[in-house]
Order: C-alpha cells, then structure tokens, then sequence
C-alpha cells in the first residue's frame, strides 16, 4: 500500500471500481483509514456492507483476510490452532529419534502454529483488510475477546509470546443488528450506518452494476423499489442487491419499461416472504405500484 | 449550556455542547468517542458541512436508530434559525469567514468624544448585551453629557456611573442565563421537544411523550411498536453461553488444549449450555392516574404479545385482570382494548397494587419461576402503599427480576412516597417514550 490515503484519492478509487456511494459511507472509510480505528458497519441485509471491505481490498490492492462470523465461533477458529496431528506424528518420531539420541523436537513453534484469520492479519507484511462479517452471528464472549484484540491490535500466544501486528489492518466489522453489540466494541470503532439509497443514487447504482439497462428501466426499477421500502412495512424490505437482481432479471426478460405483468412474473426477486408478497398485493398490487412509477419517473 | 452552536466559542466547546444536547437525546457518548471526534474533524475540511457532519455521526453515532436523531440535533445546533445547509461550513472555530460584530464600549460609550474608562469586567457584560439595552446605555452617557458641567473632574464619575449600571445588567444577565440554562430545565426541555418533534415520523414516536402516542396515527405507532418488539426479541434470542452451574466437559477442545501438557487433563473445557429465555410476566396499570398512557399500554402489549411468544400479560387498577387469553385471540389493540374493558371494570378507577400483586400470587403461582422477569408499567400512584411493599417484596422472592417501567420523571420520584416504598424491590427506571423503553428492555432484559 504505497498510495498516501486521501479523501479525494479514496474518492476516485471507490467511483472506479463502481461503488457508488456519497460522503456520508466515503467519511467514515476514510476516517478508519487515517486514524486506524476498526469501522463497524451495520444496516439492512444487502445494501453493501461487506462489499466495502472487498472495495477496500481491491483499492488498497491488499488481501482481504475474511473471517466469518457464526455462533459457536471461538478463538481456536479465529485466532489460532497448534497442528495437533503434526504434532503427534512428530512425538511419535522423536520416540524413534529419541532412541537414536536426536534432540527433542520443539512441539510448539512456528512450524506447529495454525494461523486463523485474526493472527493472520496481524502478521500479515502488508497492511490487510480484515473483514470480520456478521459479528452479532457470534457470542458474547467472542465479542469480548474480539475488542481486546481490536484494541491492542497483540495477541498473547502463552508458547510463543506476545505478537504484535506488523502492520494495523483496516478491520471492517459487520453487523445484521441480529443483536446488540457491546458498548465496549462499539467505543473502539467508527460506526458507519447504510441505509437504502434514494431513488438517484440507486438509478445510479443499477446503471453501473447492470448496465444493460437503460436510463429509463433502472429509474423505474429504483423508483419502485424505494416505494416499496417507503410505503409498506413488510418484514424484510428489498435491499441493494435485491434491486440488482430484479434489474437483471427484467433486462434478461428485454423489459425497456416496467410493466404489470413483468412485475407480476418477477415479484419473487424483490420479496422473500411470503407474507411480504401478500402485504404488497393487499397493500399496493402491481397495477398501483407501476402507475404511480410511471407516473412519478 | 447553550443549546445551539456559538460563534465566538472554541470548536472543542462547541463539539461539547453538542455531544451534551446528543446525551440528553439518549445518545450514549463517552470521553473516549468525544476524543475519537476531535480527531477525526482533524482530518476533514472544516468548511465541508456534509463532511464534518459525516465525522461526527462516525464518531459519536453508534447506532442507526439514532442516525435520524442526530441528523435533527446537527440541524437544530447548527441550524437554530432553520437556514438551509450550505456548501460551507457550520464554523465550529471562531477562526470563520465572518466572525460577528463585537460591540466595543471604547466605540459606543464616548463621553465628550472620548470613551469612558470602564473595568474589563464592565466592558465584558456590555459585549453580551443586547443593542436595545445598549443603545439605552448610550442615550444616557449622551444625556448626561448635555447636563454635566464643562470639566473633565466628571470623567470619572461619569465612568462609575455607568460601570455601576453595567454591574446591574450584569446581575441581570446571570440571573437570565440561570433561569435559560438549558441543562437546567426549560429552554433545554423545549430544544429537545423541537429536535423530537422535527425528526422523521418513526424517531419522533420514538422519543415522544408516552401520552402523546394516543393523538399519533395508530398504524404508524403500532409500527413503530413492533418494529421495538422485534429488535427486543432479538435480545430474548441470545442462544448460547458459558455457564458453570452444570459443568460438562467438551471432549474435543480439552483433548486438543491439554496436548501441550502431554495429554494431562490440567485445562478442562467445558460446554456451553442453552439459555432458557426469560419468561416475561408484564403488568400495566390501568387506572384513572394513567388513563393518559392506556394507549401506549395496549399497543406494548399488543406489539409483544404478537412477537415474543409465551408472554403472560395483566392490567390492574382496584383489581386484576389476565389479559394472555385475549393476546392468544389474535386481537388488534383496539379490539383488545375494547374487550380489556369490558372484562375490566375497574378500568380507569383507583389503584390498589397491593390486591393486584396479592391476587395474581395466589391465583398463579405457576407464573413465579426463577426464570421470570416481571415488567411493571406504572406511576406507582396507589393506595395503601406499605401493603404494596409488602406484596412486592413477596413477588422479587420468588422471580428472577423486576423491573418497573415509572411515567413519572425521576425528578418528582422524591416527593412520592411510593416510589421509596416499592424502589427497594425492583429495579425503577423512568420511562417517559418508546426510546427510554427500548434502552431500558435492550440492557435489563
């Protein structure tokens, strides 16, 4: 990473890899860049949180180092793991070595050391993203360890020592809001909440991401899926990613305007409950819904 | 503490007026986020709005319910006459493209063409006072200055004499910014009124007035209900932790940990066990003193009764009533208001905790487990309240928590006796909006 990081550099790199996002996501970035805080990122399913930390990767041309998060998740399988079966096979050799009077092999050096993602990134040369996605998925009591590491950015392996990061990682953290995280996380991140684009912003974004689709359908496309978000409260709004597949999908069907039917045959992308389908044909239906895009575009 | 940006002021004063107006809006905000912010506006433009404002809501913003919130608090303390954005710069530092006019007394108080000499501290009080005032001062140095004698001996009585005028406007302004001090009260109170009342419709429900909910449309505020609900469930919905009441060993991770003790079992590890969700037991006081927050009552329950299963829910007043049957019919708020109504007739009447609490002891016992949280909303305004005590104090024997949801401010908590009665037995939090509830629900639960 040998660009010197700036906000109007940061800018550029992000427009040209196709993110298409405003001050408000490009601040925060930036902030957690300079001032080597881990970023924590929460918002709806789908409205490109994780794919912040993979911009990052790809414009800071460093590796994304991803660990993911699930419950259950313990430092073994995020910070490290001694070989066991290596080990054992070379206890089982050093009996043999031993009895030819060979030294004693060191059970618990490098060689032995499983690196999981957290010390990965620590003793990573170059300075990584570290994208440690879906937080609220784990347990308390990995948060808890997680924020000393984020803090200190050292581990203590009691065999070897304390290991210090070569380089900080940019840490990208995310979060679903499946629960609350702790105060103590939270304190030691810049906090960078997305929420759904406004109609402009997301024409923009299915323009970059399909662009097959002309001005008018990604226009029609955000305009009704940002009424969708607006007008009905279903229990889980279409997000980001969403849009796009339903952009695609309506291009792969040579759609150059939404139309009822189109609509009808492709409600399936936009909603993945069937009490939201329900909720929208009681609450909307496709007739309503087109007028008033094609009506507002 | 002024409630909106001062000019004139250092950007770290202003940056701790601001987080001080964020906190009284329920923000959470320590010391170290404040440095956190500090540091961050030193690597942005401060004459970028957008981006200054973007700093701070990455620093000082934690959660994305409050991001609405802050948005209103930026434009309230920064934007107190409603002016649009523009591109520049809230001007946090005094070092602004246009600093304000300072009124000088050297300028404005001439006596004979010469202005008077006045103590420091009396041409500081005559800076902050207002060009009526001022203009007040002035008339009477020129009035005087038409009756006084020719010589220049009357100078310095001349100075005393407004000094002394000074020191009473002085006296005066102390006292107006005591009364004003928006920490204190009034002025405050009204800011956050405004900033609430100013945010989008969800985050303005959520920190209104409890008893305002009854004038909201009912489809937003039951929205705004559910969608609390669910973020509560989520809460109830932590699966897994360590426990070391019943120890069983993980064969797995012991092995793997005590191969570096030669396979020794000196580091056991042990299995985390299921947490039993809490059974929630909720009680809501129903009577005339808190007719005001029914609405409210009825759409809590409704909204909880509807995502969190196995909710146990009764209202009281003169007497109990057990209204599960009713969540499990399905029921809007309405219907089951009207029918919470109808099967209560002490609706709306006196309270008596102490019956209430009794009664639901005895009649369901089953409801009392370890595992229980009771949930009381209420003012606490009963009679006979040694007896309520008492029954309380039954009640946290035999629970694992209670905790008391009061509409009261804290600060009238003093002058009720109940609230000293029952405190000891539960844990009492004010609760006066949906906000405080959620904070409340989200860290006791």
């Amino acid at each position: 990473m040998h660009q010197e990081i700036t906000l109007s550099w940061l800018t550029a790199a992000f427009a040209r890899d196709g993110y298409i996002c405003g001050e408000e996501i490009l601040i925060p970035v930036y902030l957690a860049l300079r001032l080597e805080k881990p970023l924590l990122i929460t918002g709806a399913p789908g409205v490109g949180k994780t794919e912040v930390a993979k911009v990052l990767s790809r414009v800071l041309d460093t590796e994304l180092i991803r660990l993911q998060c699930y419950e259950g998740l313990d430092e073994n399988k995020a910070l490290y793991e001694w070989n066991y079966q290596k080990q054992l096979l070379m206890i089982e050799l050093s009996r043999q070595g031993c009895a030819r009077g060979e030294e004693q092999p060191d059970l618990f050096s490098e060689e032995y050391l499983l690196e999981r993602p957290l010390l990965k990134a620590l003793r990573h040369p170059r300075r990584p993203v570290l994208l440690i996605d879906e937080i609220d998925k784990s347990d308390q009591e990995f948060e808890a360890f997680l924020f000393e590491v984020l803090s200190d950015f050292q581990v203590s392996i009691p065999e070897l020592g304390t290991i210090k990061a070569r380089q900080v990682p940019v840490v990208v953290l995310t979060s679903n809001g499946d629960r609350e995280l702790s105060d103590g996380l939270k304190r030691r991140c810049l906090f960078l909440y997305i929420d759904y684009p406004d109609v402009d912003k997301e024409t923009r974004i299915i323009r970059t991401k399909v662009p097959e689709a002309g001005e008018v359908l990604a226009r029609q496309v955000a305009a009704a899926v940002n009424r969708i978000r607006a007008d009905l409260d279903l229990r889980k709004k279409p997000a980001i990613a969403e849009t796009i597949d339903w952009a695609r999908a309506l291009v792969l069907m040579e759609a150059r305007a939404l139309e009822p039917n189109l609509l009808r045959r492709t409600l399936n992308l936009l909603f993945k409950d069937q009490e939201d389908v329900e909720t929208f044909n009681r609450e909307l239906g496709v007739e309503e819904l087109c007028r008033q895009v094609i009506n507002g575009a | 503490m002024p409630a909106s940006y001062q000019r004139g002021v250092t950007l770290e004063a202003n940056l701790v007026y601001f987080i001080q107006l964020l906190r009284r809006l329920g923000l959470r905000i320590s010391t170290a986020e404040t440095l956190t912010a500090l540091e961050a506006l030193q690597e942005i433009p401060l004459d970028r709005e957008g981006m200054v404002r973007a700093a701070l809501q990455a620093a000082l913003v934690k959660d994305g319910a409050r991001v609405a919130l802050f948005h209103q608090a930026w434009a309230h303390f920064f934007h107190p006459d409603g002016e649009q954005e523009a591109g520049s710069g809230p001007q946090l530092s005094p070092a602004g493209n246009s600093p304000p006019e300072t009124p000088e007394p050297e300028q404005e108080l001439l006596f004979r063409g010469r202005p008077l000499e006045l103590p420091a501290s009396a041409r500081e009080i005559y800076r902050q006072l207002t060009p009526e005032i001022r203009e007040r001062l002035q008339q009477f140095v020129r009035a005087s200055e038409a009756g006084a004698p020719d010589d220049e001996r009357f100078r310095p009585l001349m100075a005393s004499l407004v000094s002394g005028q000074l020191n009473y406007w002085g006296r005066q302004l102390a006292e107006e910014q005591a009364l004003v001090d928006p920490w204190q009260g009034t002025e405050m109170d009204a800011s956050l009124a405004q900033i609430v009342a100013a945010a989008d419709q969800d985050t303005g429900l959520l920190w209104a007035d409890l008893k305002e909910l009854a004038r909201a449309d009912p489809e937003l505020v039951i929205r705004v209900i559910r969608r609390l609900v669910r973020r509560l469930a989520g809460v109830l919905a932590r699966r897994y932790h360590p426990t070391r009441k019943k120890r069983v060993i993980s064969w797995r991770p012991s092995i793997r940990r005590n191969l570096q003790y030669g396979g020794l079992p000196l580091r056991l590890i042990y299995r985390a066990r299921r947490v039993k969700k809490p059974r929630l037991l909720l009680l809501a006081d129903v009577s005339g003193s808190m007719a005001r927050y029914a609405a409210f009552v009825m759409e809590f329950i409704y909204g909880l009764g509807q995502v969190v299963g196995g909710v146990e829910a009764f209202v009281f007043a003169e007497d109990f009533q057990r209204v599960t049957p009713l969540l499990d019919k399905k029921l809007g708020p309405v219907e089951l208001q009207d029918s919470l109504m109808s099967a209560t007739p002490t609706w709306g009447a006196g309270t008596r905790l102490d019956l209430a609490l009794a009664g639901i002891l005895k009649d369901y016992p089953a409801l009392f487990q370890k595992n229980t949280v009771i949930v009381i909303i209420s003012d606490t305004k009963t009679l006979q309240v040694p007896a309520a005590a008492a029954a309380l104090k039954a009640w946290r024997r035999r629970v694992k928590d209670i905790l008391w949801l009061n509409t009261l401010r804290r600060e009238e908590w003093g002058r009720w006796q109940s609230v000293a009665a029952l405190r000891p037995y539960c844990r009492m939090f004010p609760c006066r909006s949906l906000g405080q509830l959620e904070i409340i629900l989200r860290e006791y639960l």
